[in-house]
C-alpha cells in the first residue's frame, strides 16, 4: 500500500506544451478563450476551495462559480465532456462525435491547467471511437511523457482527497497509455514501433508497474509471423 | 468413378470455379451474378456500407446503400425468423475486414483503427443478411494477414498457419493477386513499409476477373465440401445431420439453399437415414399424469401453498424472505464473509418448509447420472436446485413483484420503480402464456394505483447515495436518506401493495396452477422426445445412450428422478436409451456441506502465509473445497478420483496461482489429498479409493 503523499505545492503549467518532455502540437485552427488563457491561480479567500486557491482572469474576477474556483481553466474546459452532444446518446454519454471531442480536448490542452487535467484529456481523446489515427497516436505519446514525468499527479487530481488503496488503485494505471500504445501500433502492424513502446514500460518505477500482464508482446506476435514464412 | 464433389477437393483454389460452373444449378444464377456485383462494389470501396450507432442491446445494423431493386429481387437468401421474443436474430460479423476498400482510401496509415474489428449485426433484412453470410466471411478470409500481424486471430502455429492458408487460398479462388500477402508476413517490416504493403494489397482487390460473382460462390462452396467430405463414408454418402450445424447452417443458407441441392451438386447420392427419413412416430402422453409425475406435481402444488401463505403473513419489520426460493446461488457457490447478513437466510427455502415437504424434496429430486458414466445413477447434490427449475418460470414474476414492493418500502438500494415492472416481465409473461399460465396485467395497473400518492415508489434505487446539505442557524449539516418514507408511511403502503399482490397470486394459483404444471410435463416430455427422433432420424438409427442423453436427461431430472429410461418408455422412444439406469452402490458422505468444510479447512494450511486471513482468500479456498462435489460425484459412478480437468477448469489456475504458489496439477492433489484425509476421518469408503495414482491416470 501507498503511504499517503506529503502535501506538495500546487504545480499549473500555461498549456501542455509547457510541461517538460511532453512534445504536443496544438491543431493550427484551434481558438482558445483569451480570458481563460490568462487566467491564474490565486489565493482563495473566500475558502470554498479545497486547495486554498481560486483562479480567477486577467482582471482578477474569478474564472467560475463559487463551487468551480478551484477548477483550472483546462478543467473547466473539460467539463464539456459530460455534456451529451446528441440526445439520443444522453444516458451513458456514449459515441461521442470525434470531432466535437476533439476540439473540447485540443482546448483543454491549449489552456493552463495541472498534470492530472492534461492526462484527463489525452486519455479521453485516444479512447473515443472515430477520432483520426494520427491524432490518437499524438494524445498516447503525450501522455505517456506526461505520466512518466510524475505518475502521481498525473494520475490523481490535485483537489481529490482520498484514502491509500483508493490511490494505488489509481495509480495502477500508471502503464494504461503505454499499453494503450501498444495495442493501437500492434492492431496496425507497426510491430517495430509496438516493441519501442513496450520498452517505455521500463521507465515507470516499481511501484505502479503492472502486476500482471494483459497486453500481447509484439515479439511473441514477430516471432510467430516468422514462424509462419518457414 | 470419382465425383464432381471429390475432384472439387483435389482441384488447386483458382481451378474451383472450373468446377463450381458446370455444378451450379442454373435456377440459382441470378442470384450467384447480384451477390458477385455486390461483391465488386465491396471490394472497390463503392458498395456504401453504412451501419447505425450500437443500439442497448449491442447490435446494429448494416444498410447497402448501392443496393438497387434488382439486385435486391435477385438476391433471394432468406431472412432468419426472429426469436420466441421476437428479435430479429444475429451474427457476429467482421465488419473491419467489410469496409477495408473504403477505410485505405480514407486514411492508410490508420487503417485497422478506423473501425471496431467486430460487430453483431441484425439480421432482418437482406442487407444484413447478405453482410453476414456472404460478404464479410470472404473479406475476412481476404484480409487474415492483416490479422496475423495484428497478433489478432488464432494462438496456436497450427490456427494461424490455417489462417494464412485461407487467405492465400481465397486471393487465388478468386483470382485476386496473392503474392502481395508475403510483403505483410515481413516481421522486421518498418511503418512505411507495411502501410504500402497494406494499401498495394487491398487495392489489388479492384483488379478482379470478370467471372468474380461465380469464383465467390465456388469459394464459398468448396467451405462445404471440406464439411461434407470430413464426414462422409467411403461411398460419398453421409447423413445431413452429421454435416449441417451452427458454422455450416449459414454456408448452406449462403450458397445451394438445401442438402439435396448440395448433394446433387457434388455429384453423390443421399444417405440412406436422408433418402428414406424414418417415420416419426406421433408421440401420445397418456391423458392423465403417470405416478412419478403425479408425485411431483403434488409436492410442486403444497410449495406453492406455502409459499404464498407466507408471502401473505409478511409483515413490515418481519423477514424480506429473501432465500426462500432455492437457487443455485445458495449451493454451488461459496459465500464472502459479511454476505450472510446481507443477502438474508440462504437455508431459508428449507427451514420454511414443513419437514415431510423438505424430505419429499429431497427424495423425489435426489438422483443424477453424469453425462460420461450414463448407465449409473448417484446422488444429485443439490435436490432443491433441480426441484427450483419446476418453480420457473412462475415464480420469477411473483418473487420479483414481492421482492422490488418490499425492496421499495424497506430497503435503500435495489429496488426499481412499480411502473417499470410490467416491462421487465414481459418476456416471463410470453413464456407464461405458453404453458396456459397468463398473469393478469391487471396486477401492475393496481400496483400502481395503490402507490398513487408515493412518489419514492416510483424511482428507481440503484446504488445511489443521496444526502442534503442544510444551513440551519450557521451550522452546515448533512443528512442522508431524507426523501424516504417515515417507518408508518412504509409499512401502511407495503401492506397495500402486498394486499394486491396476494390477491392476484391466490386467483391465479387456483385458476392457472394446475393447467400450468400440466402443461409444463407435456411440455418437457414432449420437447425431449421431439429432440430424441430428431436425433434419431439424423443418425438413421438409434443413438446411443450418450447420444441420446442431452435431448433427454434435463426433463428426466425433473419428473423421473434423472431415470431417462422411464421417460423414454413413456414417450413411446426406441433404442437404447429406453434402459433405464442403475443406482451406484456407493454412497455420499451423509453431511456433504460439513465436508467441504472441513476440506477447506486443511487447505487453508496449504494456502501461504499472509493470504490466509484475507477475505479474498478465504472465498477462494472455499471456492476450491466446493469442487468435493464433483470430485464425489465422479467417484460415485466410476469409483475412482476424477482426471483434473473434470474438477478444475484453467480459471483455476489464478487460485492456485495467487494463494497456493502452485500450479493446477498441483493443486488438485491438494485437494485431492484434503479430501482423503476429511474421509479418512469419517472412515469413509471414498478415502481408500481416491488415490494419487488414478487421478494421474
Amino acid at each position: 500500500m501507498t503511504r499517503s503523499r506529503p502535501p506538495k505545492p500546487y504545480q499549473w503549467f500555461k498549456a501542455l506544451t509547457e510541461v517538460p518532455g511532453v512534445v504536443w502540437m496544438p491543431p493550427p485552427d484551434l481558438v482558445v478563450d483569451p480570458r481563460l488563457f490568462e487566467a491564474r491561480p490565486v489565493a482563495d479567500e473566500r475558502s470554498f476551495s479545497p486547495l486554498g486557491i481560486a483562479w480567477t482572469d486577467g482582471a482578477g474576477r474569478p474564472l467560475a462559480d463559487d463551487y468551480r474556483t478551484y477548477m483550472s481553466p483546462a478543467e473547466l474546459a473539460l467539463q464539456g465532456r459530460w455534456q451529451a452532444s446528441d440526445p439520443d446518446n444522453a444516458e451513458y454519454g456514449l459515441q461521442r462525435d470525434p470531432v466535437e471531442v476533439a476540439r473540447i480536448a485540443c482546448q483543454a490542452l491549449a489552456l493552463p491547467g495541472t498534470r492530472s487535467d492534461y492526462h484527463q484529456a489525452l486519455s479521453w481523446l485516444s479512447h473515443v471511437e472515430g477520432v483520426p489515427g494520427a491524432l490518437v497516436e499524438r494524445s498516447l505519446l503525450a501522455d505517456v511523457e506526461l505520466v512518466l514525468g510524475d505518475p502521481a499527479d498525473a494520475l490523481i487530481s490535485p483537489w481529490s482527497g482520498m484514502t491509500g488503496s483508493d490511490r494505488d488503485l489509481l495509480l495502477a494505471g500508471a502503464s494504461d497509455p503505454i499499453i494503450q500504445l501498444i495495442n493501437l501500433y500492434l492492431a496496425e502492424g507497426f510491430l517495430v514501433e509496438a516493441s519501442a513502446a513496450e520498452k517505455l514500460l521500463e521507465r515507470l518505477p516499481d511501484a505502479v508497474k503492472a502486476r500482471q500482464r494483459y497486453w500481447r508482446r509484439p515479439d511473441e506476435v514477430a516471432s510467430a509471423l516468422a514462424g509462419l514464412t518457414h | 468413378m470419382i465425383t464432381p464433389g471429390r475432384r472439387l477437393l483435389e482441384f488447386p483454389p483458382a481451378q474451383w470455379v472450373d468446377l463450381h460452373r458446370e455444378r451450379w444449378p442454373t435456377e440459382r444464377a441470378a442470384f450467384q451474378e447480384a451477390a458477385g456485383q455486390v461483391f465488386v462494389q465491396v471490394l472497390v470501396g463503392s458498395a456504401g456500407i453504412r451501419r447505425t450507432p450500437i443500439d442497448e442491446r449491442g447490435e446494429i445494423r448494416l444498410y447497402l446503400d448501392s443496393l438497387g431493386p434488382a439486385e435486391r429481387a435477385a438476391l433471394d437468401l432468406a431472412i432468419p425468423e426472429r426469436d420466441e421474443n421476437g428479435r430479429p436474430r444475429h451474427k457476429t460479423v467482421n465488419l473491419q475486414a467489410l469496409v477495408l476498400p473504403v477505410a485505405v482510401q480514407r486514411d492508410a496509415t490508420w487503417l485497422m483503427t478506423q473501425t471496431p474489428a467486430g460487430a453483431t449485426v441484425q439480421l432482418n433484412d437482406i442487407d444484413g443478411v447478405l453482410c453476414a453470410l456472404v460478404l464479410a466471411p470472404v473479406m475476412s478470409d481476404l484480409s487474415a494477414v492483416l490479422r496475423l500481424r495484428s497478433g489478432a486471430g488464432p494462438n496456436t502455429d497450427q490456427g494461424r498457419a490455417e489462417s494464412l492458408l485461407r487467405c492465400r487460398q481465397a486471393h487465388e479462388a478468386l483470382g485476386l493477386r496473392s503474392d502481395l500477402i508475403d510483403p505483410l508476413l515481413v516481421a522486421s517490416a518498418t511503418r512505411e513499409q507495411v502501410v504500402a504493403a497494406r494499401r498495394a494489397l487491398i487495392l489489388s482487390w479492384a483488379e478482379h476477373p470478370p467471372d468474380l460473382d461465380e469464383r465467390l460462390l465456388a469459394m464459398l462452396c468448396v467451405q462445404l465440401v471440406r464439411a461434407y467430405y470430413s464426414k462422409a463414408r467411403k461411398d460419398g454418402s453421409v447423413q445431413e445431420a452429421r454435416v449441417i450445424n451452427t458454422r455450416t447452417q449459414p454456408l448452406l443458407d449462403a450458397t445451394l439453399r438445401d442438402w439435396t441441392s448440395l448433394v446433387g451438386y457434388l455429384g453423390e447420392g443421399l444417405s440412406a437415414a436422408d433418402a428414406r427419413p424414418i417415420e416419426i412416430p406421433d408421440v401420445h402422453l397418456p391423458a392423465t399424469p403417470p405416478a412419478p409425475i403425479l408425485e411431483r406435481m403434488a409436492v410442486l402444488r403444497e410449495w406453492w401453498m406455502v409459499y404464498d401463505a407466507l408471502h401473505s403473513a409478511q409483515q413490515p419489520g418481519g423477514s424480506r424472505l429473501a432465500g426462500l426460493v432455492p437457487s443455485r446461488w445458495s449451493y454451488v457457490w461459496p459465500r464472502w464473509e459479511g454476505d450472510l447478513e446481507r443477502r438474508g437466510d440462504p437455508d431459508l427455502h428449507r427451514s420454511a418448509l414443513p419437514a415431510a415437504l423438505v424430505e419429499r424434496v429431497e427424495q423425489l429430486w435426489s438422483c443424477t447420472v453424469l453425462p460420461r458414466t450414463p448407465s449409473t445413477l448417484i446422488t444429485e447434490p443439490h435436490p432443491f436446485v433441480r426441484f427450483a427449475d419446476l418453480l420457473q418460470p412462475a415464480i420469477e414474476v411473483w418473487d420479483d413483484l414481492a421482492g422490488n414492493c418490499w425492496s421499495l418500502c424497506f430497503e435503500s438500494w435495489g429496488g426499481y420503480s412499480l411502473s417499470g415492472m410490467q416491462a421487465r416481465h414481459t418476456k416471463l409473461h410470453r413464456e407464461l402464456e405458453r404453458l396456459n399460465a397468463p398473469i393478469d396485467a391487471a396486477v401492475y395497473r393496481e400496483l400502481c394505483e395503490a402507490g398513487r400518492g408515493h412518489p419514492w415508489l416510483f424511482e428507481d434505487l440503484g446504488m445511489v447515495v443521496r444526502f442534503t446539505i442544510s444551513l440551519e442557524g450557521g451550522a452546515p449539516s448533512v443528512s442522508t436518506g431524507d426523501d424516504r418514507p417515515s417507518a408508518n408511511e412504509a409499512g401502511a403502503t407495503f401492506l397495500a401493495l402486498r394486499h394486491v399482490i396476494d390477491a392476484h397470486r391466490r386467483r391465479w394459483l387456483e385458476d392457472r396452477l394446475e393447467a400450468m404444471l400440466d402443461a409444463m410435463w407435456r411440455a418437457d416430455l414432449g420437447n425431449a422426445s421431439a429432440s430424441y427422433w430428431k436425433r434419431f432420424r439424423g443418425k438413421g438409427s438409434p443413438p446411443t445412450v450418450k447420444q441420446a442423453l442431452p435431448d433427454v436427461l434435463s426433463a428426466a431430472e425433473r419428473w423421473f428422478n434423472a431415470d431417462y429410461g422411464a421417460l423414454a418408455r413413456l414417450t413411446g422412444a426406441q433404442g437404447p436409451i429406453t434402459q433405464s439406469p442403475t443406482a451406484t452402490g456407493r454412497r455420499l458422505p451423509s453431511d456433504l456441506p460439513r465436508v467441504r468444510r472441513e476440506v477447506a479447512t486443511i487447505l487453508r494450511r496449504s494456502a501461504h502465509a499472509g493470504t490466509s486471513n484475507s477475505r479474498e482468500a478465504n472465498y477462494r479456498i472455499d471456492e476450491v473445497a466446493a469442487r468435493v462435489t464433483e470430485l464425489l460425484a465422479y467417484w460415485q459412478a466410476t469409483g475412482t478420483a476424477p482426471p483434473r480437468t473434470v474438477v478444475f477448469s484453467t480459471s483455476f489456475r489464478f487460485i492456485f496461482n495467487e494463494f497456493f504458489d502452485c500450479d493446477l496439477d498441483e493443486g488438485y492433489k491438494l485437494l485431492l489429498q484434503a479430501t482423503q484425509a476429511t474421509l479418512a476421518r469419517a472412515s469413509h469408503q471414498a478415502a481408500t479409493d481416491l488415490t494419487l495414482h488414478d487421478a494421474d491416470s
